[in-house]
């Protein structure tokens, strides 16, 4: 009658840890893990979500600030980040994206900062290495700066806005940085 | 104006040409409404360039060459995207190492529309210290303000190696055509005239359609 006793308790407490540890996980936005059609069938879903992870880290603290709306106060890391298109070119696949805010594509000349995005990238699709990211603005470039985010998005001011902004943060950004382990504390 | 006249469709397919010697080529563009009565016109005893630039919207190539002579030198690249280059310990261009401040950077001023004529505004030409961007809005309106101008200091696709002491970063600037954002910009803000952009070989007039770009010498 102990053993049971003790089992039954021991039952309780690990359903109830589960059940805390699942309070704690991201919902997942179901938009955030479906892929379109174009990637799903070259099985590029790994290289999709670094992609959008890339771009994510690497513009998420910046200020988003429209000229038609002033008193907007946003980061990028807000914002929805869709697909645009997916070109091969020999060994280069590159997966272009954009920034969207209601529902339009969010041009530099749109932001009161007048901020240049970085929103393709460009990956050997034999080896899965990012080669370049690129803006249509007209350039593409690559870094081996180690304190660049290119190298290493998880750099210590994007944890950090991570921390302090993780409820604003768009779903699917909070999803991506979760999949790569990084979690609000 | 008037060196030699090139007319153009609303597609940017031209349609019409006089010459007249000399090798800067004005631009016209006809609106679909008014081409059967161009057609009519130029095949007609009695036609003059003038005559026939009336029927569309006429773009002043030689005031964006001016344009370019005069700016592209005039503002400092501060920023390669939004790489700030004031870390930079070395910078090469195309392999050659070169003064950073000498990187020049990107231009812009209004278009004005005036008697069928598109050319360059009164306000000043402003930048954003960039050498791949401008703010169009920045130069701010002024009368029979119709679009912008911009010019791209690199006119064949560069490469920008900047150096710090964390490593190196290299740029590749497209040359030759318009940005993507360029286009993108003039459907955010375009209201009928084509907007332009110039580098130090050829002048490009746009719309947000690249297919339609039409391309003309500089000089």
């Amino acid at each position: 009658m102990r053993y049971y006793f003790w089992a039954v308790m021991i039952a309780l407490f690990t359903s109830s840890a589960c059940e805390s540890n699942k309070a704690k996980k991201v919902e997942v936005n179901p938009s955030c893990t479906t892929y379109p059609s174009s990637i799903d069938s070259l099985n590029l879903k790994e290289l999709y979500d670094s992609a959008r992870l890339a771009i994510y880290t690497w513009h998420c603290d910046l200020p988003y600030r429209p000229k038609n709306d002033s008193l907007r106060q946003m980061k990028f890391g807000e914002l929805r980040l869709k697909f645009d298109k997916l070109t091969i070119m020999h060994d280069t696949v590159d997966l272009k994206f954009d920034f969207i805010d209601n529902d339009k594509i969010i041009s530099p000349s749109a932001i009161i900062d007048f901020t240049e995005l970085l929103t393709g990238i460009g990956y050997d699709i034999k080896i899965h290495k990012k080669l370049y990211m690129r803006s249509s603005n007209g350039f593409s470039m690559t870094s081996t700066e180690s304190n660049s985010r290119y190298l290493n998005p998880f750099q210590v001011e994007v944890l950090a806005y991570i921390g302090q902004d993780w409820s604003k943060m768009d779903s699917c950004f909070k999803w991506l940085a979760e999949s790569n382990g990084i979690r609000n504390k | 104006m008037g060196d030699v006249a090139v007319f153009y469709n609303s597609e940017g397919q031209e349609i019409y040409r006089m010459q007249d010697g000399r090798k800067r080529i004005t631009p016209t563009v006809i609106a679909n409404d008014k081409l059967n009565a161009f057609n009519k016109a130029h095949t007609g005893s009695k036609t003059s360039v003038k005559s026939l630039q009336k029927l569309g919207t006429t773009y002043n190539t030689k005031a964006f060459s001016d344009f370019f002579d005069k700016n592209s030198k005039a503002f400092k690249a501060d920023y390669i995207g939004s790489t700030n280059l004031k870390n930079a310990t070395s910078v090469e261009v195309d392999g050659k190492t070169i003064d950073k401040n000498n990187l020049r950077a990107e231009a812009t001023a209004n278009t004005v529309l005036k008697d069928g004529v598109v050319t360059v505004g009164n306000n000043p030409a402003t930048s954003n210290n960039s050498m791949t961007g401008a703010d169009p809005d920045k130069p701010g309106n002024e009368p029979n303000k119709t679009g912008n101008i911009h010019l791209h200091p690199t006119e064949k696709t560069t490469t920008v190696q900047v150096d710090t002491q964390y490593g190196a970063t290299v740029f590749t600037i497209y040359g030759g055509t318009p940005s993507s954002a360029d286009y993108t910009e003039y459907d955010r803000s375009g209201n009928g005239s084509m907007y332009v952009m110039v580098d130090a070989k050829f002048i490009y007039l746009y719309n947000g359609s690249p297919s339609q770009t039409i391309k003309v010498p500089r000089k």
